[in-house]
């Protein structure tokens, strides 16, 4: 993905990502919950604007502790970056995503993927 | 999308090629979907299509789009971009290429998260003598199989 247009992020520029998602007031909360396991709670709409600041404090918590639980309750959108994003992470196996908003699980649901991503804590 | 109502609506908005735009045209259909009365849920599933079309012209047609919405009994959301090189049109399959085929779970983000998935190997196919070098996914007890020295 290359900047050649207005509003385009790039993966690579970590500031103009950030920049894209302060403007529709994305929020990366995170909380430490022990010396291996860091809970990261994004909240608003996680696409493929807000997908890069989502990776960057990924990559930054797992460099540093084992584990990084995303807390997905008050996401209130996911598309298809948004899921490619959790299903990488998650693929890491030191990932642990809990918690879904109606709206995320929903979407999970619509792309097979509920039970892959939040195992037991999938619904049905 | 159906919800048993009989109100007649449709609507058409242009925009600029815009990453924000994505944002813009499923926020449209939302608050539209949301203004009528539509349940929540229903409303979420809306805007999931709209950003999946919407993120097609703009990220791959790289031009303005229209977006385009009616409802007569059934939802319908079209996006028509302005770039006449984007029309649809088959693509032949390279037997070796694993790339730009089906969803890119080993693209440019793999080094970084994920585990990394290799280029498919030609190896034995167990229902044949033939190498496999389309890449298809086998059931994991084949792959076990092949996979034995």
């Amino acid at each position: 993905m290359t900047a050649n247009f207005p509003g385009t992020f790039d993966h690579d520029d970590p500031r103009r990502a950030a920049e894209l998602a302060a403007l529709d007031g994305f929020i990366l909360e995170a909380e430490l919950l022990d010396d291996d396991r860091v809970r990261l709670s994004p909240c608003g709409e996680l696409d493929m604007l807000t997908v890069p600041a989502l990776q960057q404090r990924v990559e930054g918590f797992l460099s540093e502790h084992a584990t990084v639980v995303i807390d997905l309750s008050r996401l209130t959108f996911v598309d298809s970056a948004g899921m490619r994003a959790l299903l990488l992470a998650h693929g890491t196996g030191k990932v642990e995503l809990k918690d879904p908003s109606p709206v995320v699980l929903q979407t999970f649901e619509v792309a097979k993927v509920a039970a892959l991503l939040l195992g037991d804590r999938a619904p049905g | 999308m159906t919800d048993g109502r009989s109100t007649p609506l449709s609507h058409t908005a242009r925009f600029e090629c815009d990453a924000l735009a994505i944002r813009g045209a499923r926020a449209l259909v939302g608050e539209m979907l949301t203004r009528e009365g539509w349940a929540p849920l229903d409303v979420e599933r809306a805007r999931l299509v709209v950003s999946e079309l919407v993120a097609n012209a703009v990220v791959h047609a790289r031009s303005p789009f229209t977006l385009s919405y009616s409802y007569d009994g059934v939802l319908r959301v079209g996006v028509t971009d302005d770039d006449p090189r984007s029309d649809p049109h088959p693509k032949d399959a390279e037997p070796r290429s694993y790339r730009r085929h089906g969803p890119a779970a080993g693209g440019r983000d793999q080094p970084r998260l994920g585990r990394p998935i290799a280029p498919p190997r030609a190896r034995p196919c167990g229902a044949c003598s033939s190498p496999s070098t389309t890449g298809r996914w086998r059931p994991a007890a084949a792959r076990d199989r092949d996979d034995r020295p």
